[in-house]
């Protein structure tokens, strides 16, 4: 299979890794991604959206409120996502076939 | 139809076929012999009762195979019962066979209570199952061209009869079928048999086999590598982040929100933690593109609402729902599809991730992969230390995974929580994580090692244990560093996984699993096995002056008693008939706790063997004290000097003696030898009543006759030589006690030199070069030769040793000759004075 039409899942053979290994590959490329999607979406917030987000992180409410508040306010956030994931994608490829070199 | 005869001792019809596959022939033979069997016992059992042919009807069924049949017939066998009428029993009133002895006569029969299942197979109704039926639906498995064979038969006569009798079947067994099964291995006979009784239960077992992984297949140089390009991303994208035209606020916001995400659900105990800590995995898991992106708001709303529903408390079947089949029910309500790949990882991960996080561990941070290295290099010793346990089989696929569904099943039920109103104590979700990891972890690491080991033969084990090691020990210092790195909030985690059972009850104790830092390696003493053990026990103190933090097979050694560790070890028989009670070993081989767990390496031979309790040592031993050898010319006066437990043999020309006897240990120098054999507490068996000549103020005297260690240790020479052949516990205390000593003059010695360097200088250098008097001589005149300064706080303790027990530096016999007291030597008795003071704190 052509790596370009792997995912990071596959790209990373998280099922094939340890299992506490997996978890933390796993935890590290979804920050990477989060990461890359609040960049991007942040801005686009409103200065009241904005300062309500912040008012969520600082408060800790959660991970499944934080989401479901970027998810109702940021426009077009599942398309972010699967951008940046495609992006990190592309990154992680690019990567992986460099050092099979 | 032709009938196929079966032959007694030959091979039947049928035999390792199922019965999906055997002919009506086959079918029948094996029904008829299992009923003849079944005839057999119940003619034993009218014996035993004495009541006549009771259980036999005109038809020559008996009570219980009329039940039987009665129960085919409810169940439809038909196949099974024309077979049996083929194979010529003719069954009056109920034409439906059977597979049962006599004793399965239900609880319901015999005006009894039925029971559970469980206990007893023998429900009414459709649910009747008496001890064995057969039934033609009911097919023990579907075979591929493939299937492996499985020679012999497995179920023992013991559970047989209890099967058989009672209807019961152990967990295991259970499944150990379902893992056969499910690997297509052919049952035997009485699998089965049993399969057909207890389908159901099998069937389940299967089904959760299925949802099982399989062992982890990647390479050691693959995880670096991912690792190394996850670094290198990370590294990437915080330059260019950092870089980047956002504003300090909006930067400020994307690194809250990260952290925000990452501590999700980190540290937050009870279901609702748990809850979101699945909840994470599973967004994670869409983040990345595993599970539509789509699906994270509906993911995230049931982070919401499973802990909503949580706080208000469900019942106890939910939350297991929840807690262990998120990835399989509400996210796949709330995800739509799911990739095969990912149902397959996502409960793995939702347990692993869930309780490394529920300790609070940084999820970047790698702190785990440390823990996890330590706990497979701890295994890994275990494994070594087991390897010999090893039966054939033992780590099989389905073996290995049917256990472990028991497990998980046991613990399931575990945690079944009556309570009131089925709601759930949100308190036990901590220990459930804690066992689940546990249990997850215990599986893994069998399936990845144990496996290898059981295919492996023995002499492959070091290398294959030497691998898991070397596994754990490069992501241990390659990503994290060293394990100091692991924080406080890890050691929780770590005290989790120090409780994890390694192989298995059965094959090893349970209990901590640390990292063996390195292998401590001791000569094998030229006073023996028991020394030897000594000698270990003080190395092992050496590595690990806190004893609690080294590996569990090192604490129970030391804790062991030295002699009973010699004599498992096979190093050490006082019992033996022909008075060869000691090891003989060469001079120079070595007695090793690694990762292989504890093994000699034979200088002689080149060879390593490792040891068990099953597995000891099995070569050349003699008798030391010649206690059965007739020594002629010998001056007993003098007396030959060895030790209970040993080896030198030397040529005692010095004594007349002409009992000459090839020296296992040859010395490299006999002199430094004898000072060495001294220092490491050898005292001749006869030293007290030999004790002319000697100077140092009778300090050597007065300890001769008062380190009652010094003599016990060779109790088992002089208890041979007397002609006492039983080994009793009561001279083992002495010998404790001479353990405690040495074990206090390691700890002495290990303060005195804290480095590796210090200590191996002290022990090739200069304790066999500068007695306890000399060096006392140089303290009190402070006058150290260049390059020995270091002494000086080993003097200081001298002196205190002095101080508090009364006792000097003296001189020690050996073959006549006298010579200075060793400083270990001074210290041991010394040390054992105090012990006898009952001051030993003071030091």
């Amino acid at each position: 299979m052509n790596s370009i039409k792997k995912d990071l899942f596959d790209l990373f053979e998280l099922d094939k890794l340890p299992p506490e290994k997996a978890v933390e590959m796993l935890d590290r490329l979804a920050n990477l991604v989060f990461q890359a999607v609040l960049v991007r979406s942040l801005p686009l917030l409103s200065e009241e959206d904005l300062t309500e987000y912040e008012r969520i992180v600082a408060e800790s409410e959660g991970g499944d409120v934080l989401f479901k508040f970027l998810t109702e306010k940021v426009p077009e956030f599942n398309k972010i996502i699967t951008e940046e994931i495609g992006v990190l994608r592309r990154e992680a490829t690019s990567k992986i076939e460099e050092s099979s070199k | 139809m032709a009938k196929e005869k079966i032959g007694k001792g030959g091979q039947k019809p049928g035999q390792n076929k199922n019965f999906e596959e055997m002919s009506d022939n086959e079918l029948a033979s094996i029904l008829k012999e299992v009923k003849d069997e079944n005839e057999r016992l119940e003619e034993k059992r009218k014996q035993k009762s004495g009541k006549g042919n009771g259980g036999i009807n005109s038809g020559g069924m008996t009570r219980s195979q009329q039940i039987q049949a009665k129960n085919f017939q409810r169940k439809g066998n038909k196949k099974v019962g024309e077979s049996l009428k083929k194979g010529g029993k003719t069954i009056s009133e109920n034409p439906e066979p059977k597979i049962v002895d006599n004793t399965s006569i239900t609880p319901e029969e015999k005006g009894e209570p039925v029971v559970d299942e469980n206990k007893n197979p023998t429900k009414k109704g459709s649910e009747t199952e008496p001890a064995v039926v057969v039934d033609e639906n009911e097919e023990p498995t579907k075979r591929s061209p493939e299937e492996k064979e499985e020679s012999e038969e497995t179920i023992s006569d013991e559970e047989w009869k209890e099967f058989v009798d009672k209807g019961i079947v152990s967990d295991d067994t259970i499944s150990n079928i379902a893992g056969k099964i499910k690997e297509h291995v052919k049952l035997s006979k009485r699998e089965q048999a049993i399969y057909i009784n207890k389908k159901t239960k099998i069937e389940e077992r299967i089904k959760k086999l299925n949802e099982t992984l399989p062992p982890s297949e990647i390479s050691i140089e693959k995880i670096n590598t991912f690792e190394s390009l996850m670094k290198e991303l990370e590294e990437q994208r915080q330059k260019e982040f950092e870089n980047g035209p956002q504003s300090a606020r909006i930067k400020k916001g994307v690194m809250d929100g990260v952290k925000s995400w990452e501590n999700f659900g980190q540290g937050e105990k009870s279901w609702k933690g748990f809850a979101k800590r699945m909840t994470k995995t599973a967004v994670n898991l869409a983040l990345i593109g595993a599970i539509s992106s789509v699906s994270i708001q509906k993911i995230a709303e049931t982070g919401i609402i499973t802990s909503a529903a949580l706080a208000g408390g469900i019942t106890h079947k939910l939350v297991m729902k929840l807690g262990i089949g998120l990835g399989f029910g509400s996210i796949m309500d709330a995800g739509g599809k799911m990739p095969e790949k990912v149902k397959k990882f996502l409960p793995k991960a939702i347990m692993v991730g869930s309780v490394a996080l529920a300790v609070g561990l940084s999820i970047s941070g790698g702190a785990v992969v440390a823990m996890s290295a330590g706990a497979i290099a701890g295994l890994s010793m275990a494994v070594g230390v087991a390897a010999s346990k090893l039966k054939k089989g033992w780590y099989t696929d389905q073996k290995i995974e049917g256990r472990k569904q028991t497990a998980i099943q046991k613990l399931m039920e575990k945690y079944e929580i009556p309570g009131e109103a089925g709601k759930i104590n949100l308190e036990d979700i901590d220990k459930f994580e804690e066992e689940y990891m546990r249990l997850i972890k215990h599986f893994e690491n069998m399936v990845i090692w144990g496996k290898s080991l059981d295919e492996g033969a023995k002499i492959l084990t070091g290398s294959i244990v030497s691998a898991a090691t070397m596994f754990g020990s490069s992501l241990a210092h390659e990503h994290l560093g060293q394990h100091e790195t692991i924080n406080k909030a890890d050691t929780n985690h770590i005290k989790a996984e120090k409780v994890a059972p390694v192989i298995d009850k059965d094959n090893l104790q349970h209990g901590p699993i640390t990292t063996l830092e390195k292998p401590i390696t001791v000569e094998f003493s030229s006073r023996g096995g028991i020394q030897t053990v000594l000698d270990m026990k003080g190395a092992i103190h050496h590595q690990y002056p806190d004893i609690s933090k080294a590996p569990a097979e090192l604490q129970e050694f030391v804790k062991a008693n030295a002699t009973q560790e010699a004599i498992k070890l096979g190093f050490y028989n006082p019992n033996d008939p022909s008075g060869a009670e000691s090891i003989n070993v060469q001079h120079g081989s070595t007695l090793t706790f690694g990762e292989k767990g504890l093994s000699m390496h034979d200088i002689r031979t080149g060879e390593n063997q490792v040891y068990s309790s099953e597995h000891k040592f099995e070569g050349k031993m003699f008798d030391s004290d010649h206690s059965a050898v007739k020594v002629e010319n010998v001056d007993h006066t003098q007396t030959v000097h060895q030790d209970s437990a040993n080896i030198l043999h030397q040529t005692t020309e010095n004594h007349g003696s002409n009992y000459v006897r090839e020296n296992p240990l040859t010395y490299r120098d006999m002199h430094v030898d004898k000072i060495t054999n001294l220092q490491q507490g050898m005292y001749q068996k006869d030293f007290h009543n030999t004790n002319h000549g000697i100077k140092g103020a009778g300090v050597i005297d007065a300890h001769l006759h008062n380190d009652t260690s010094r003599h016990d240790a060779t109790f088992g020479a002089k208890h041979n030589r007397i002609g006492h052949n039983e080994y009793t516990s009561k001279h083992l205390t002495p010998v404790e006690a001479f353990h405690q000593t040495q074990i206090t003059v390691h700890k002495m010695l290990s303060h005195v030199f804290h480095s590796d360097k210090l200590m191996s200088e002290w022990n090739h250098h200069i304790k066999n070069s500068i007695s306890a008097e000399k060096l006392m001589e140089m303290h009190h005149n402070r006058v150290y030769p260049h390059g020995l300064h270091y002494l000086k706080p080993l003097a200081h303790q001298m002196e205190r040793l002095e101080e508090i027990s009364g006792l000097r530096p003296g001189q020690i016999l050996v073959n006549g000759k006298l010579y200075d007291e060793p400083i270990e030597n001074f210290m041991s008795r010394a040390t054992g004075e105090i012990q006898k003071m009952g001051k030993l704190d003071q030091i």
